[in-house]
């Protein structure tokens, strides 16, 4: 390890042991129950607060997760603009390139800028991971498969939210690079702008389910998915989602023909890997509550399990959320602003009334 | 004693740090965080109150809401004042902006 | 036991404030400034008044911190003059008075007997007292908000019309 890695991997294990140990504070109770579970009936450890925190919908499959979706993204790209894409790495058609890609980062020099601010550029990658993983507490993906089945978790989840643009500003400002500024301004724009639409398209799903928890909003559509209740709110989500986890018809915060790399030009070797890692996890996260709001979170016909519901209607969407990069130009960022604020939220906003309207003279109808 | 006294002491200490802070500083900026820690340490007292005096707690937290988005509004225009000043005179000491002096 | 949570939530809030005043980077103040509200929503958490928390942490940490330090940003970090001693010396003034009247508080809330309600937050009640007790203001807020937002984009559009 050289010299310049050692604060930014010293970071890491502050902030590691800062969550490990909140961790262990939570789920003191969930461990001995897991501990008696093993030595009594190991076949029940999937019902065990232990196992979903750390393995189905906790750390090993949001690990695991942004790994498969490089390599689908990267192989699906390859093959719409006619390219072979990843080929040589580990197996059939480079299965293992994420892996290889995350080791060759590992051991990458990381290059901290001479007049950067040395603890808050080190400390914004590992954040903004945290930040990207933190949502994955409250989607269910099962009735049981949840980690805490919060009263309020569409609440939480929007309050997560809130914190990307500040990380994002934060490792802007503390490169001390134009490119990295011009593009965390436009980062802060875009987040702080997009917030309101997806709040407000969020909305009729609470409505129609009469509750704010996630996993109430699921079963309420076992009948009908919300996204043919209120289209319009679903596609005003889906489009802020795209503008949120800076996609490609909206990433003018990294566009590379223009700012180099946006806000993560200085960034280099894991630090870097870790921004691209929590672009993933954000993009999982969302991909999971767009799930639940609109397309019935694991409710669907009784051949397959709940879970596997969940898991096939999570992979449709992380595959079209990654296919726009390969179908879709760059809009320009006024042009987004004015989409934002000029048609995006007066059309929610229309959504949410028509939508009091129905529920008021046609009771039973909708919701 | 009661739970009540621990939430009204740090509400009074918040309150003297704000307070603190806005005789003291300079900064227009510096000034604009004294306020906001005042406004928080209102807000503490307002949820501790309806939790230990039993007022309906609906009521407190629409009025505790009231003041966050009241506070929102004035972070947003004071700001805005902030920079203009910074683009008329370079600095944005208060105890320099004197032109609206009679 | 029940005071171990709120004092400890109060030494962190009150040095994450002491902090983001003293800081000699407004940067780093803003920051502390964050943490200063994580610290706020914490106490609603404990409370257990939800709700409140939650669009503490939105509006707080999501949007003035974001402005506060975007006009930081713009306004160039450590160019301050600290220090007006006759102010001081009114600060420290006014700190002894709050202490005074904190006692006269302490004085007669801490003789009561008072256990906090058992009341169940429920957002149905939020909303009945937004609606039926408080539809006015909220117009009213509307109103300021609006009239804010259209002050702060005038004020801050000026350069790109000069330029």
């Amino acid at each position: 390890m050289d010299d310049y890695s050692r604060p930014f991997f010293r970071a890491i294990a502050v902030t590691s042991l800062l969550v490990t140990a909140t961790a262990l504070y939570l789920l003191k109770g969930d461990i001995m129950n897991a501990l008696e579970v093993l030595l009594t009936d190991p076949l029940a450890i999937t019902a065990t607060g232990l196992f979903r925190a750390l393995v189905f919908p906790g750390l090993l499959f949001i690990s695991v997760v942004p790994l498969m979706a490089e390599w689908v993204e990267r192989k699906f790209v390859a093959r719409v603009q006619v390219r072979v894409g990843p080929l040589y790495v580990g197996g059939p058609e480079g299965l293992l390139q994420p892996v290889a890609d995350m080791f060759k980062l590992l051991f990458k020099e990381i290059i901290i800028p001479k007049n950067a601010d040395r603890p808050i550029f080190l400390m914004a990658p590992v954040f903004a991971f945290v930040l990207g993983a933190l949502p994955t507490i409250v989607i269910p993906y099962s009735p049981s498969m949840v980690i805490w089945n919060y009263g309020y978790g569409v609440l939480l989840f929007f309050a997560i939210l809130a914190f990307f643009p500040l990380d994002v500003l934060l490792a802007a400002w503390s490169s001390n690079n134009k490119y990295s500024f011009i593009g965390g301004l436009r980062a802060l724009y875009q987040q702080a702008s997009y917030e309101i639409p997806i709040f407000l398209s969020a909305l009729p799903a609470v409505m129609l389910a009469g509750s704010f928890r996630l996993a109430d909003i699921a079963q309420a559509q076992s009948k009908v998915w919300f996204v043919f209740l209120a289209p319009v709110s679903a596609a005003v989500f889906f489009v802020s989602m795209l503008a949120e986890m800076e996609r490609i018809p909206f990433d003018m915060p990294e566009a590379d023909s223009e700012l180099v790399s946006g806000w993560t030009t200085e960034y280099s070797g894991m630090a870097w890997g870790l921004y691209q890692f929590s672009i993933y996890v954000k993009m999982l996260a969302f991909a999971g509550i767009f799930v639940v709001f609109f397309l019935g979170g694991w409710t669907g016909p009784p051949v397959l399990p709940a879970v596997a519901w969940s898991l096939v209607k999570v992979s449709v969407v992380i595959l079209v959320l990654l296919s726009t990069r390969a179908f879709w130009p760059r809009i320009r960022i006024d042009q987004l602003i004015r989409a934002g604020w000029g048609r995006l939220i007066p059309l929610a906003i229309l959504n949410i009334l028509l939508l009091v309207l129905f529920q008021h003279y046609l009771p039973g109808v909708v919701g | 004693m009661n739970g009540l006294v621990v939430y009204i002491a740090a509400s009074t200490v918040f309150l003297a740090i704000g307070v603190y802070g806005l005789l003291s500083k300079r900064n227009a900026i510096r000034i604009m965080f004294a306020i906001e820690i005042i406004i928080n340490a209102a807000n503490l007292n307002i949820a501790a109150f309806a939790r230990y005096m039993s007022y309906d707690l609906g009521q407190a937290q629409a009025v505790a809401t009231f003041v966050i988005a009241l506070a929102a509004a004035e972070a947003a225009v004071g700001l805005a004042i902030i920079i203009e000043v910074f683009r008329l005179r370079g600095r944005v000491d208060v105890d320099e902006m004197k032109e609206m002096k009679g | 036991m029940d005071y171990i949570v709120p004092l400890a939530l109060m030494a962190f809030s009150s040095a994450a404030a002491l902090f983001s005043l003293e800081s000699k980077s407004l940067v780093y103040g803003a920051i502390a400034l964050a943490v200063f509200f994580l610290g706020l929503s914490l106490f609603f958490f404990y409370l257990d008044l939800p709700y409140l928390a939650i669009f503490q942490l939105a509006v707080y940490v999501g949007a003035i911190v974001v402005l506060i330090m975007f006009t930081v940003m713009i306004v160039g970090d450590k160019q301050t003059r600290e220090g007006r001693a006759p102010l001081v010396v009114l600060g420290a003034l006014g700190f002894v008075s709050m202490i005074t009247s904190f006692a006269y508080a302490m004085e007669y809330f801490g003789s009561l007997d008072l256990v906090p309600s058992a009341q169940p937050f429920s957002m149905a009640s939020l909303s009945a007292a937004i609606v039926q007790n408080y539809g006015a203001v909220i117009l009213v807020l509307a109103c300021l908000l609006t009239a804010s937002a259209y002050g702060a984009i005038a004020l801050a559009r000026k350069e790109a019309e000069e330029t």
